[in-house]
This record gives structure tokens, sequence and C-alpha cells, in this order.
């Protein structure tokens, strides 16, 4: 028993070994961020990465463990932080949500005129199906 | 009468026996006494053993059988023997081998039919020949004169007609020399000695007696490839030689070496082959026949049609088998034109070796939504120096030692988080020779991270 959980554990390091990679923030003009996984020993250095895509004059932070957010939900409002190196975006994720609803309210008008007695659900359906 | 005779009998012993007794160890019998009773007896003791002395008999015996006569150990000094019987002279020559020729023993060129073979010396069949002097030679007009040195120090000629096959060497003869000749004067000589034992041939050099000689080893084999773009499997030595597009009117083979019907040849720079015609005789490279054409394969080979040279030159030709003009030769690749008679490198192919272009040139594995905190996890790349999350489902792939240019195939897959029965949408956006972006998105086309996302790309890299 003891054999087969010891081989059960070197199979799963073999079987999800990844390559090691240095993580790096870059924070572009506005205000977003890239992520850039570096696989240190390439041919290219990081400054050669930072060149070839033109972020070699942003401002860049090399990351450690437990800088990136658990998930990704709000990746699109990362922006480079003060008490944490990322942050949400709230101001901008407020404002796109705000800007989702006033959407959502326009688009419900405009189907509740075409179709007055129609439920939500059944617009859901006309939406969803095309 | 007596006593004068016995006398002079001892005299004459001793002084035969004089001559070489200076490094022997025979002995002899204790000084004689007038009136001794054993005389007789002592007198041929002493007889045998300066006879002995004198013929250099070892005078072992096994039992009461003497052994095969032998030079006695320590009588013959290295400094005492002749030039033609000593080993260190041999050695030193570099004599391991017969027919070696030391030195000389070459004519020269001459405005007329009279020359002189140079003094010099050679080991005919192992026998040492020292000519000091040179000897004179009026040859024949308007042949081929193979010169040999025989075993008693002799010069032997042989006589063909001009281009003919090479007669077989006499018996007993070390081959020197060919002369040619004109109507009236000696026009070309080349050195057929063999100056050194360690020449070959190579079915002579062999790690161990009954193994694989170095022709065996150069012989036979294929590199690389078992077949060549021609169908045929190349055969034998080849190191180098890699074709490639230069220009629009000029390809390069590489250095190297390489076995050619029986001729081994190296040359140590690149060719570089034009469209012009080759001249095989005399080492030029270039088309067969003919002129180059459009939209055109083109098979070029190694050429080793030029005599008493190490190096060979580059013929190509329409002909996959059989290219005009040419008599030793060897597929090495191919290339084409294109409509204007250009070169091409889109179908260029070493017969021998892979092109950069049929192997991958740069591969990534990588989860784009890592669930342990890490944004990406790189599983495994190859020529890959990042992937970067420019955003949701947005990811720019560096690549490591760049493509030669953005023209090259970019092949993608991916799955959605969590889905495991559709895969999700990806393609490329942004080519360039060093990167490229890869965008992903779910089964409804909006962007979205992937997991299990694999990008490959192939096409023309140089490492």
């Amino acid at each position: 028993m003891i054999r087969l959980l010891i081989l059960f554990f070197i199979f799963q390091s073999v079987a999800f070994a990844q390559i090691p990679d240095e993580e790096y923030l870059v924070e572009k003009p506005d205000g977003s961020v890239e992520i850039i996984n570096y696989i240190p020993g390439s041919r290219d250095t990081i400054q050669d990465v930072l060149i070839s895509r033109g972020m070699d004059q942003m401002p860049v932070v090399k990351l450690k463990p437990g800088d990136l957010p658990a998930d990704g939900a709000d990746r699109k409002y990362w922006k480079r932080g003060v008490m944490k190196v990322i942050e949400i975006d709230t101001v901008k994720k407020q404002a796109d949500l705000a800007a989702e609803a006033q959407r959502q309210s326009e688009v419900d008008t405009i189907l509740g005129k075409m179709c007055p007695t129609c439920t939500r659900e059944d617009l859901n359906k006309v939406i969803k199906n095309g | 009468m007596f006593k004068l005779l016995r006398f002079s009998l001892i005299a004459s012993l001793l002084v035969i026996g004089s001559h070489n007794l200076s490094a022997d160890v025979a002995s002899l019998e204790s000084n004689y006494v007038a009136g001794q009773t054993d005389i007789v007896s002592k007198l041929n003791n002493d007889r045998t053993t300066l006879t002995n002395s004198v013929n250099n008999i070892r005078g072992v015996f096994a039992g009461s059988v003497q052994s095969s006569g032998q030079i006695q150990a320590d009588t013959i000094g290295e400094e005492n023997m002749a030039d033609d019987a000593n080993p260190r002279i041999r050695t030193s020559e570099g004599a391991s081998c017969a027919d070696l020729v030391v030195s000389g023993l070459l004519p020269g060129t001459s405005t007329n039919l009279i020359s002189t073979v140079s003094a010099g010396v050679a080991y005919p069949d192992g026998y040492r020949i020292d000519k000091t002097t040179g000897t004179a030679k009026t040859f024949t007009a308007s042949v081929w004169t193979y010169g040999y040195i025989n075993t008693s120090g002799s010069f032997e000629y042989q006589e063909t007609a001009i281009d003919a096959a090479t007669p077989a060497a006499p018996a007993n003869t070390a081959t020197l020399f060919r002369v040619s000749t004109d109507g009236s004067s000696i026009v070309s000589i080349s050195d057929l000695r063999s100056t050194s034992c360690t020449a070959g041939p190579f079915e002579a050099i062999s790690d161990a007696n009954g193994e694989a000689t170095l022709e065996d080893v150069l012989v036979n084999g294929q590199p690389v490839r078992q077949y060549s773009n021609a169908g045929r499997t190349p055969q034998g030595w080849v190191q180098g030689l890699f074709v490639s597009r230069d220009t629009a009117s000029t390809f390069v083979v590489t250095q190297g070496s390489v076995y050619i019907n029986g001729e081994y040849r190296f040359v140590s720079s690149d060719f570089t082959v034009t469209t012009g015609n080759d001249a095989p005789a005399t080492g030029g490279s270039g088309l067969d026949t003919g002129a180059i054409a459009a939209s055109t394969r083109y098979y070029v080979y190694a050429v080793a049609d030029q005599d008493a040279v190490p190096g060979f030159s580059i013929s190509y030709s329409t002909s996959a088998s059989a290219p005009s003009g040419v008599t030793n030769y060897r597929l090495i690749g191919s290339l084409t034109t294109d409509a204007s008679s250009n070169f091409t490198s889109s179908e260029t192919v070493t017969a021998h070796g892979i092109n950069p272009k049929e192997i991958i040139a740069a591969y990534v594995e990588f989860e784009g939504n890592a669930s342990n905190g890490a944004n990406i996890n790189i599983d495994d790349a190859f020529n890959i120096s990042s992937v970067a999350d420019s955003g949701t489902g947005n990811y720019t792939i560096t690549i490591d030692q760049d493509m030669n240019s953005a023209q090259y195939a970019a092949v993608c897959s991916a799955n959605q988080p969590g889905d495991t029965t559709q895969g999700a949408q990806c393609g490329f956006v942004s080519k360039a020779a060093g990167s490229i972006v890869m965008r992903t998105a779910g089964s409804t086309g909006s962007s979205g991270d992937c997991s299990d996302c694999s990008a490959v790309f192939i096409g023309d890299t140089r490492r």
C-alpha cells in the first residue's frame, strides 16, 4: 500500500511537471497590466522580451508567489496596486457594471415594446436563440 | 720438424683468434707446456673454440645436438650495421611498408625529351635502395612513360598511349612517376610515389586484424535520411554539404567531406554556385547543360571528376539520377526555381540532412487560467522565452530564437476551463518573426481564458 502511495505521488509529480518560470508585471500606459511568464535560461533575456514587446520603458515588477489574485474573474480590472502588487480597479469595474446595467435596461425596453406580454424568460430565450 | 709445425699451427691459430677475441668470451686452455702429454687434446679444444669465435657460432647445445648457427649475443652493435640492414635507419625513414619512397627519384620537366631522375632513397619490396646520383633518361615522344625502381637499384619503364589505362607495375618494383611528353619535350610529371606508410589504402587500415577497415566504415551506411528526395538511399560517408538558397541566382553548398563513387573528397570552404555551366574535369561548379529554366526542380550533385586533387565540385541537373557530362557523382540535395527562373528556398532539400523547415521550430503548452495562484502555468516549451497574459483569452507568445521571417505556420488548440465536452476557439493575430498573439474564446465566441492551451510553429528558422 505504501509503495502504491509512493508511486502515486511520483506519478503526480511527473505528470504535472511544469517549467519553472518567473512572472513579471508590466504596467501599461492605460493603467492595465500585463503578466509575463518568462522562462529563465532562454536565449532572450527578460529585457529582450520587453524590448520586443515595446514595453522596455514601462514600469516592471517581478512578482513573488502569492502576488497574483487567486482567480482571474476580475482579470479585466487588474491594476498595479499600492497595498498589494495587484489590485482590482473597483472604480472601473463599477463603471463597467453600471454601463452594462444601463445597456441591459435599454435592451429590455426595446424588447418589451416588441413583445409587451413576453416574460423576462421569454425574452432571454429569444435573445439566446437569435 | 714436428716442433716447427706445431709452433706454426699454434701461432696461426692465435693470430686468427686475436682478431676476434676483443668482444668474445671464448676461453682457451691454459698455457702450453713443452712435453705435455695431452697437448694434442688441448690444441684441438682451442682450435674449436677459436673457430667458433671467428664464425660467431654460439655453440648452444641441447643435449648433444648443437643448435643452428646464430649471431652471438651482443657481438654486433647498431653502429656496425650497413644502412640497408640497419633497423634504426629503416625506422627513421618510416619504412614500415614495402615500396616506400623516402626521397627523390623524380625527373623534371624539360624543353626536350631528356631529363634526370634525381638521387633518392626507396624501399622496393622492402629492400633499401640508395641512389646517390641522378640518372639521365631520354623519354619517348608523345607517350606516357611510367617509371619504377627495382630491388636491384635499377630503373624500369613502361610506355603507354596518352590517356590510356594505368599499367600494372612490374614485379619487385616501387612506382615512382609518370612522364607525359609531346613531340619534342617533357610536358608534365605526375608524382606516383608512395611517400608515407600511413597513407592507406583504406582497406589496409583497421583497429585489429579481421575487424572493420576504414574503407568499410566510410563506404557503408546512410546518413540521417533513409531515402533522398530522388527516392534513392544515400550511401557512405558525408559531413556538411548542406544545400541552401543564397540569392535569386546563386545557391550555397557548405564545406565538408564526402564519399563519391569510390572517391574520398573534402573542401574547407563553402561553394557559391551560379547559374553558369559546370566544368567537372577542371573542378568548375554549375549547371550540367543548357540554361537555367523557370519553375524547375534541380538536383544537386557532389562531383569528383578532377584527378589528383583532394576537393570536389558541384553540378546540378534536371535529372534525378544522371547529370550530364559527369562520371563520379553523388546526389546531395535539390532546389527549385520560380516562374522568373530565380532560385527559391521553399523546396530546398539536403539529401543527407534535415532542413530546419522540416522540424518543429517552436512549441508551447500552457494553462491559461492557472488555479494555483499563478496566472499562467507553462507546462512544456521549446524555443519559447515567455508567455504573457495580455488580458482575458489574450496571450502573447515570444519565440526565443526568432523565425527568419513572419511567414511561418502557427497552429493552436485550447480547451475551455471546466468544459469537457467541447474545445475552445483559438487563433493568432499580430504574427511576427519573434512573437505572436494567441486569442482564445469559448464556444459562444466571447473571449475567455483557455486551459490546456497549445501552440506549434513550423517554418524557416536558424539556430
